[in-house]
This record gives structure tokens, C-alpha cells and sequence, in this order.
């Protein structure tokens, strides 16, 4: 059985958001999405999403924080972050990449497209990776 | 008054003199008479004609003469020496009023001044440096300038130091000095060193700091909210790119042929938007210090040429006859790339954008030393010779490179200079209108 991916997108533009939700279900993942980084959290833990977008200017918890707590839980220690935010200091780009963010992008600089393209490009190697794990065993 | 008196006397005593040498003379003569008259002593009048009596009317007349002069040398004897003591008295009230001047001007100046001796001892401290400081004269008296500054710092100014020892002077260092209660201010600090004063044995320079604190603090507040509107507007900007994007894939229904192509003008219009945004941002950073510099191995050669790859259009469109020279020896420089990719595409979309088709765009790198050098040269506009010391300036466009391109910020070459000054290089140009421009930036190893 083939199952969609899930992809959990925290954003607090609602016409980011849904945009965002557009393209990713036409490109064949299944979307959450949270407006704020508690209701994020929530979200990804109960959901287990396969990849989370998470933005970093949030009301109330921003997306720094949202992602420390997430490292806190079970399953979170290894979810799958991509940032996708316009706030490009170093100070949170450091920040996040040592709790453990794979990609950093800049909302203005990407393609919905290419960004897609990395998602992909990202779970299949995962996937690879794990299918080559398990052949490993036997 | 005081002096008309003082010629009246020299007068009266010139007159006295001439009177009283006069009347010596005429006894004088009467007694010589008297010896050679027979009556004795008579008041004669030219009555003999015989040599002697001659001889002595003579003589008479040559006392006479002799009284005239020796009356008038006492008399400028007198004036001149009144003179000289008029002169002598008003010198020296104009010099201890032009020393009392100085002194009231140097204390007193809202600008802080220090005499600084050899061994960057403080000397004289003005009440402004006293307040600049916190300190009272005697705290800070024969201190070391050098403990004022940050120890980030010190390097420089005893570099700055040391050139003034040897006679060069410098303006307008901005640096930070730390007060006696431990805050920092911005200054601006010159210095220039006197040059033999009479009667000065040791050699000193005089200091001066302004406190630009708070224009520092007005360009941080300016800068940051240029930073923080930057990233307030990519919010909008990422909902036109994105919705823009997902009207042009067709995945809610189709476009006519016209549509499409004004939707394509829509996006690059908003590409642009996010271009300046993105310009703003890093001057910003730049201004502010927050500008990380991630320093590593780079091949700058390959650099240079994803460069020339991201303005091929440009480039073809105009016929321009290249010629790269890169040094073969050239190997992998420690620099920030994305900060070095900022110059090279400021030098060079400049050369592209303001040579005629046709024209000639040389790009060399070459390692000379412990630098290399990299050398973008057109045969374009040129800048106007009167405008060649702003080319730097923030904001600042030619005239002819306004005419010919309405597009541009002003910030190209800004960006440049901050950049190469911040990896511990120069740049520099030159010109020639409507025949060409050089840039030459020298950075370190």
C-alpha cells in the first residue's frame, strides 16, 4: 500500500500557508497545517508528519523554540525540520542548525517548485537509505 | 596721552640741553675772549680782526653747530628709546593677551584636546577631554592614551602612533574609547605632532576626539529600521512570488498567451523587489557588524567565472570582446565566497551594464605576494572626473551612468568598499570618461 507523505507546514501567513498547501497536495503529499508553534508542536507529535516546514516568526512560540521542544520528544529527537522562513540572521540560522535542521531556505528565494523538488529528493533518499538498511539485515 | 606727555619732555629736555650747552659755550667763549683781550673779561663784539679772534669765532660757530646736534641726537636719542619702550611694553601685552587666548580657546573648546608625549604619556587635558573622559586634570594627567582604547583596537592606534612620531598626521579615525566608569563612546580621533616649538625640548602632539556617540546611535536606529522593513516586505514579496508561480503553472486553469506574458512581467518585477530588498538587507548587516563572515578555502578563479555564468545573457547581447587572465599559481584562498561573489558581481554587472556593445571587459586575478589582486577593467562610460571621489559613496550614481540606466541603487560600489575593508584589503579605480574604467581590489591571502 502505497501511503501519501505527510508534510506538517507551521506558518503563521495564512496566504503562505495556503499556497503552500496547494502545491504540496498537487504535487501528492498529504498536508497539516498549524498557524502558531504550540498548535505546531501538537500537530507533529501527535501525526508524526514525515518532514516538517517550519517557519521562525511565529506568535507565541517561534520557530526556534518549536523546534527545542521538539528535540525533547521520542519521536521528535528525529524529525525530519526544513526551515522555511525570511528571517536570515545568523544568530537563528546557527541556532536552528545545531538543534538539527537539514536545509535553511529563504522564503523570497525559493520556488514552491523547488522547494518540492529538495522535499522529494529528501524523503526518497531517506527512504533508499532505509530500504538498503533493511536488505542489509538479511 | 601718556606718550604726547613723554614727547613733550623729550622736547623740553632737547631744548634745556640746548639751552644749557649753549650758555656754556657763550661763557666758554667770553672767558677765551677776555684771556685774549686786554680789557679781561667784556662781552666783545667782532670788532678785531686778528687770527686768533678769528680762529675763535670759528670755533664758536662749530660749538654752535655741535650744541644743534648734540640738542637734536639727545632729543632722538630720547624719542627712540621711549619708542623702543612703547613697543617692548606692547609686545609684551599682546603676547601674554595672545597667550591668555590661547589658553581660553584650548580649555574651554568643546572639542577635547590632550598633548600627547612621545610615550603616549596624557599632558594638558582640556575641560571638554576632562568631561569626554570622566576624569578630573590630575586623574588624568601623564596616564597612557593607549589604556583608553579597546583592546580590539590597540594595534591600530599605536600603528596611528607611531606615524605621527614620524611625522604624519591622521584625521577622522572613528574608534571607541572606554570612560573611567566603564561606558564606550565613538570618536573621531586626530592627531598631528608640532613640528620644533622654540624653547620646547620634548616632542609632543596634540589630540582631539569629537564624540560621535550619537550620530553613531542615529545610524543604528536608521539601519535597523531599514533592516527591519527589508524583512517586513519579504513577507509580501514571498505571496506574489508564490501565487504568482502557482497562477504560471497552470494547476488552476489555463492562461491565454497575453495573460502569461504579463504574468511573467508581474514576477520579474517582484524578483527585482526581492533583488533590492535583498541589497538593503546586506548593507544593513554590513552597517550594523552582523554580517557573518564564514572564511574558507575558495577557488576564486571558479568563482569569478559562475560569475560571468549569471550575466552570460548580458554579456552576449553586447558583443563584448573578453579576455580573462587568471594566474595559473593561483590556488585555493581562504575568503568569505559569498561575500567575495558579492564584489565580482558588483565590479562586473557595472562593467557589463555601462560598456556599448562592443566594447572590452578584462578580468585578471593574479597572487602577488601575500595578496591577489583582482582587476576588472572596461571599455565603457568611464566616470566624470569631478565625481570620481563619491564613486564609493553610499547612494551615489554618476551623472552618466544615471542618463544611460534609471535602475541602480547607489549601493553597487558601497557594498564593494565595505566588503574589501572588512577582509582587510583596498580598492581602488581609475578612469577615463568614455574611454574606460579599471577597478583593483588588493586582498590578503
Amino acid at each position: 500500500m502505497d501511503t501519501k507523505k505527510t508534510i506538517l507546514v507551521i506558518e503563521d501567513e495564512k496566504d503562505l500557508a495556503e499556497v503552500l498547501k496547494v502545491k504540496l497536495e498537487d504535487a501528492g503529499f498529504a498536508t497539516h497545517v498549524a498557524f502558531d508553534g504550540e498548535s505546531g508542536l501538537e500537530v507533529a507529535v501527535a501525526e508524526h508528519p514525515d518532514l516538517i516546514l517550519l517557519d521562525i516568526v511565529l506568535p507565541g512560540m517561534n520557530g526556534v523554540e518549536m523546534l527545542k521542544q521538539l528535540r525533547k520528544d521520542e519521536w521528535g529527537k528525529n524529525a525530519l525540520v526544513m526551515i522555511l522562513t525570511n528571517s536570515d540572521d545568523v544568530e537563528t540560522m546557527s541556532q536552528v542548525i545545531e538543534d538539527g535542521a537539514y536545509e535553511y531556505f529563504v522564503k523570497t528565494e525559493w520556488k514552491i517548485e523547488d522547494i518540492i523538488s529538495k522535499i522529494k529528493d529528501k524523503l526518497n533518499a531517506d527512504q533508499n537509505r532505509a530500504v538498503w538498511k533493511v536488505e542489509r539485515k538479511f | 596721552m601718556e606718550e604726547s606727555k613723554k614727547s613733550v619732555a623729550a622736547i623740553i629736555v632737547s631744548v634745556l640741553a640746548f639751552i644749557f650747552f649753549g650758555s656754556l659755550l657763550a661763557i666758554a667763549w667770553n672767558v677765551a675772549q677776555g684771556l685774549f683781550a686786554e680789557g679781561g673779561l667784556e662781552i666783545v663784539a667782532l670788532k678785531n680782526t686778528n687770527l686768533e679772534e678769528s680762529l675763535l669765532f670759528y670755533l664758536f660757530l662749530v660749538g654752535i653747530v655741535a650744541d644743534v646736534f648734540f640738542s637734536l641726537f639727545l632729543f632722538l636719542l630720547l624719542t627712540t628709546y621711549r619708542q623702543a619702550g612703547f613697543l617692548a611694553s606692547r609686545m609684551t601685552r599682546d603676547l601674554l593677551a595672545s597667550r591668555e587666548m590661547f589658553l581660553q580657546l584650548y580649555n574651554n573648546s568643546p572639542v577635547p584636546y590632550l598633548l600627547i608625549s612621545k610615550d603616549s604619556k596624557i599632558n594638558l587635558p582640556n575641560k571638554a577631554a576632562l568631561r569626554l573622559f570622566g576624569l578630573s586634570a590630575q586623574e588624568l594627567e601623564d596616564q597612557n592614551l593607549l589604556d583608553f582604547f579597546l583592546a580590539d583596537d590597540l594595534d591600530h592606534v599605536q600603528t596611528l602612533l607611531s606615524r605621527v612620531k614620524n611625522g604624519v598626521p591622521f584625521h577622522e579615525e572613528e574608534l571607541q574609547i572606554v570612560r573611567s566608569d566603564g561606558t564606550v563612546r565613538w570618536v573621531i580621533f586626530s592627531m598631528f605632532s608640532f613640528k620644533s616649538v622654540p624653547g620646547k625640548k620634548y616632542k609632543s602632539g596634540l589630540a582631539t576626539f569629537v564624540d560621535i556617540t550619537e550620530r553613531k546611535e542615529i545610524e543604528k536606529v536608521k539601519t535597523e529600521f531599514v533592516s527591519l522593513a527589508a524583512h517586513q516586505l519579504r513577507t509580501p514579496l514571498s505571496a506574489i512570488k508564490w501565487y504568482t508561480e502557482l497562477l504560471a503553472s497552470k494547476d488552476v486553469g489555463g492562461l491565454t498567451p497575453e495573460q502569461e506574458k504579463y504574468l511573467e512581467k508581474v514576477y520579474a518585477g517582484n524578483e527585482r523587489m526581492i533583488d533590492l530588498v535583498n541589497t538593503f538587507l546586506n548593507v544593513s548587516r554590513l552597517e550594523l557588524g552582523t554580517l557573518a563572515v564564514d572564511i574558507k578555502p575558495t577557488d576564486v578563479v571558479e568563482l569569478m567565472e559562475s560569475v560571468f555564468e549569471e550575466l552570460e545573457v548580458q554579456i552576449q547581447e553586447k558583443y563584448f570582446k573578453l579576455h580573462k587572465e587568471y594566474d595559473e599559481n593561483i590556488a585555493l584562498v581562504n575568503t568569505d565566497p559569498k561575500l567575495l561573489r558579492m564584489v565580482f558581481q558588483n565590479l562586473l554587472s557595472n562593467a557589463v551594464k555601462y560598456t556599448p556593445k562592443g566594447g572590452e571587459l578584462r578580468v585578471e586575478i593574479k597572487k602577488r605576494g601575500s595578496e591577489f589582486h583582482i582587476i576588472v577593467e572596461d571599455s565603457g562610460l568611464g566616470i566624470p572626473k569631478n565625481q570620481q571621489d563619491k564613486i564609493f559613496t553610499k547612494l551615489f550614481r554618476a551623472d552618466n551612468a544615471r542618463a544611460l540606466e534609471t535602475k541602480g541603487t547607489g549601493l553597487g560600489l558601497y557594498i564593494v568598499k565595505m566588503i574589501v575593508e572588512k577582509f582587510g584589503g583596498s580598492i581602488s579605480f581609475t578612469s577615463e570618461p568614455n574611454k574606460g574604467t579599471t577597478f583593483k581590489a588588493v586582498l590578503p591571502l
